[in-house]
């Protein structure tokens, strides 16, 4: 297959958009947590996390929808533990979320080789069929990158516009910012600011967890230790990169997915580059990314402090 | 004298941190309709008074009457729903979001949606009503302080408070927005709102309020009203001495001897952007022996001007020159090289360390060269015998030389600092805010060791957000106005007013616009 052909631009788009979803997942979750004035960096474990529980479960159900839902429970409640330490508990939350990524690191790897004897063949699931949409499916580049693909993928998409309604049209979608600029100012105006802190973390554990199970049961069908291979820490810098804003986001989600699918394919063209240099390309982007952030910080005003009422 | 019931009634009402009594066993009314003024100095207690009223904090004896009825608020929430509300030191607003929205926070239990449309109408007449014009579609952090303020009044009322708490409330206005405020307030006043007005300030207290309670030490030490008192007395109550409210400016213009070069010369500096608010091009100098007081709202660019001139901050454009030497490029080491001192705006953060003993803070400016380093290492036993020095030199309240910096009281610690940029003999001694938070006592004593800098030959440039300390204590005034400088005034054309124009970004009549003038030195 040649580079300039449509056909491997084809197949770049399409890769590049399933690849995004999980990165996108994240990051979302992410603005919720962060929006609400709490860091959480333990988004890759509970990434990780909802990757494992959501295999696990459909592996033992066979029920697609079961792991997915399984997954998404599993990554709320790891960030459980960032919810108590650094809600409830004035504990640093970097130091909190580190932790939890080694943890989760530890015991997926633990628990799946306990489950799954290795050796063995690896057990899969069965990835959900592409689901093309007719007509739009022939566009070139755009309509293989947004027509040509599984059913979660179009599900997943909702979430943008899904989380931009909740978080600038409603009034828990106010309160919540409110509570991660001003916590001081929004608890006269009566907002409980660590409950709102707290559900911030649980829906960014929850879609933590989604997009994990996105990884394991719809991109691979299988579960591999450290599957998130560090796209967590991605997702926290598309949020800076994003301005914490979900359109944003998307784009930023984009530009990695793009990235990684071109890896993928210019491995499997065979470029005359070794692999491994290839693999390092979206991580590159993200530091080069973060380099090129305005200094002008658009983060909440509060972000990363705990609060403590009087 | 009437039978009506008060809006809100205190009784024997007390409040202790710890061993601190910052309440103590005060009794007081609030009528519905009248404007009470709570006057006292720094750490009188006022604040704390109105934050058990505002239910912030709970009394740890004595009782609140709301409608005679006694009440019990476990949050600033409950005290909503009884119409009281407060507008604090700190704005309690949310800087990113725009005003509908911040008077929208809080809704979540009761409603999905934000409702924004209702909200604005409802403002929208409530604005009308008290004439108070605001741009409600604006982000908080655009709007210039004044409206901030009127946001604030605007959300308490939206929330139906009858009751309104005003703390200090004119510490961040220039003289016109007092005056607009204290129209609001009368009108609020008229229309049955119940207003608690506190401030440290005697003659805007004279002009707004129907009664005045004054408080010392926690206590309540007087009531009056403006008809049967004097600024004079108030003074005297609020003090608890005697003592001169305003003295007269002792300086002279020709003791000023022209120097050939300015000890600081800022010339057409700019700098990067600080909060929102470009900076420059500025054009100034200091004299030395010439205090040169800077006015302007709080954040219109004085706390850069400040960084600038300590070697803080790099500028961008244009030249800073200390005694004649260029310091473009260079860092605060060198500017401390070259004797620039610093009273900084936050004594507690920027000035000390909290955990340093006290010959550690004075070491701090101190610890290179001799005699208190010798080979790299301090000498901490001449360090202590010049902190023990400057502790009685300067009548610091502490038990020693190696008493913690965070055990100092506010007073006492800024008496620290200037001891130790004093002590260096500076050529240029900028002052931030020196006096701000200080009791009587302390404000006088840190006053006249500014003029004995100048006295001694400093060139100082004094950044105040009190005219009357700077009316007192500068040669000259320049006032800052969105980060450039918006006029000049010498010693006899002080004025209120005219300062209070600047200081809002309009040219008084006849006045020659500054801002773009080169200077040549
Ligand atoms: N949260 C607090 N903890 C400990 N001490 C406090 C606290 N708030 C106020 N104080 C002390 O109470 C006294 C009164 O303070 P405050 O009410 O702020 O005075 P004012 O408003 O009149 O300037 C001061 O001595 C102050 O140091
Ligand atoms: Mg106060």
């Amino acid at each position: 297959m040649e580079i300039w052909s449509v056909v491997f631009w084809n197949g770049v788009a399409t890769a590049a958009v399933r690849m995004s979803v999980p990165i996108l997942l994240a990051g979302l979750g992410v603005v919720f947590s962060e929006r609400s004035g709490v860091l959480n960096i333990g988004v890759e474990g509970q990434m990780l996390s909802g990757a494992f529980g959501a295999f696990a479960c459909a592996y033992l159900t066979g029920s697609f929808i079961l792991g997915t839902a399984f997954g998404a429970a599993v990554g709320m409640m790891v960030s459980g533990i960032t919810v108590y330490m650094c809600v409830r508990r004035p504990v640093n939350q970097i130091v909190v979320g580190v932790t939890v990524n080694i943890l989760c690191l530890g015991l997926t790897s633990f628990i799946n080789r306990i489950i799954f004897t290795p050796g063995s063949t690896p057990p899969r699931v069965p990835r959900p069929a592409v689901l093309a949409v007719g007509g739009l499916e022939s566009i070139p580049i755009l309509g293989a990158g947004f027509f040509r693909q599984p059913l979660p993928v179009y599900v997943m998409l909702l979430a943008i516009p899904l989380a931009y309604l909740v978080l600038y049209r409603s009034s828990f979608g106010l309160d919540l910012r409110a509570a991660g600029e001003h916590p001081k100012a929004a608890e006269t105006m009566g907002v409980k600011v660590a409950s709102m802190r707290a559900r911030g973390v649980l829906i960014s554990g929850a879609f933590a967890g989604l997009a994990g199970s996105f990884l394991s049961i719809v991109s691979l069908g299988r579960f591999v230790e450290n599957i998130s291979a560090g796209r967590g820490f991605i997702a926290l810098a598309i949020v800076i990169f994003g301005r914490w804003n979900p359109v944003f986001i998307f784009g930023a989600a984009l530009i990695f997915g793009i990235a990684e699918a071109l890896q993928l394919r210019l491995q499997a063209v065979g470029v005359g580059v070794p692999h491994e240099f290839l693999l390092m390309l979206p991580y590159l982007l993200t530091i080069v990314v973060l380099a090129m952030t305005s200094k002008r910080s658009l983060a909440p005003a509060a972000l990363g402090r705990h609060y403590q009422r009087e | 004298m009437s039978t009506e019931v008060a809006a809100v009634e205190m009784q024997g009402v007390t409040k202790n941190f710890g061993d601190v009594l910052a309440v103590d066993g005060v009794d007081l009314q609030l009528r519905r309709g009248e404007v009470l003024a709570v006057l006292g100095e720094n750490g009188a207690g006022k604040s704390t008074l109105m934050n058990l009223l505002y239910g912030l904090y709970r009394p740890s004896s004595g009782t609140i009457f709301r409608n005679g009825e006694p009440l019990e608020l476990d949050g600033p929430l409950a005290a909503i729903e009884h119409g009281i509300a407060m507008v604090h030191q700190h704005f309690m607003l949310v800087n990113a979001l725009n005003v509908l929205e911040n008077v929208a926070i809080g809704q979540s239990r009761r409603r999905i949606g934000l409702g924004l449309k209702q909200i604005k109408k409802r403002l929208h007449e409530l604005c009308e009503r008290h004439g108070m014009p605001i741009d409600l579609d604006a982000p908080v952090s655009s709007l210039p302080v004044g409206v901030q303020q009127r946001v604030e009044i605007i959300k308490a009322l939206y929330h139906g408070a009858d009751v309104l708490i005003l703390d200090e409330p004119t510490g961040v206005l220039t003289p016109q927005e007092t005056q607009s405020l204290i129209r609001v307030v009368r009108e609020m006043a008229a229309s049955g709102t119940s207003v608690v007005f506190i401030s440290h300030k005697l003659s805007e207290v004279m002009q707004v309020s129907d009664r005045i309670v004054i408080m010392r030490r926690g206590k309540l030490v007087g009531t009056t009203t403006p008809a049967e008192t004097t600024v004079h007395k108030l003074a005297e109550m609020m003090v608890g001495r005697s003592v001169q409210v305003n003295r007269a400016n002792d300086s002279d213009s020709d003791r000023i001897k022209l120097h050939r070069s300015p000890a600081l010369n800022f010339y057409r500096v700019t700098a990067e952007e600080a909060r929102g608010l470009p900076f420059g091009p500025v054009s100034c100098s200091v004299q030395p022996g010439e205090i040169l007081g800077v006015a302007g709202v709080d954040g219109n660019g004085q706390s850069t001007l400040a960084e600038l001139a300590v070697g803080l901050r790099e500028i961008t454009g244009g030249e800073i020159y200390v005694n004649g030497d260029r310091m473009a490029g260079k860092g605060p080491a060198e500017f401390l090289h070259a004797r620039v001192s610093c009273v900084p705006e936050d004594r507690h953060r920027v000035g000390s360390v909290a955990g340093f003993e006290l010959w550690e803070s004075v070491a701090m400016k101190n610890h290179f060269g001799s005699p208190y380093n010798e080979f790299g290492f301090m000498r901490r036993d001449r360090l202590l015998s010049l902190t023990e020095g400057l502790i009685k030199q300067f009548d610091i309240r502490t038990t020693g030389a190696t008493a913690q910096a965070q055990a100092l009281s506010g007073g006492n610690l800024q008496k620290l600092i200037i001891a130790r940029e004093l002590q260096r003999t500076p050529r240029v001694l900028i002052a931030m805010h020196p006096t701000r938070g200080l009791d009587v006592g302390a404000v006088e004593f840190v006053q006249s060791s500014i003029r004995q800098a100048r006295d001694s030959g400093a060139g100082v440039l004094l950044i105040s957000a009190e005219l009357e300390e700077l009316f007192s204590l500068s040669d000259r005034i320049i006032v800052m106005y969105q980060g450039t400088i918006s006029g000049e005034l010498a010693s006899r054309e002080y004025d209120m007013n005219r300062v209070g124009l600047l200081m809002s970004g309009i040219q008084p009549e006849g006045e020659p616009d500054l801002s773009h003038r080169s200077m040549t030195s």
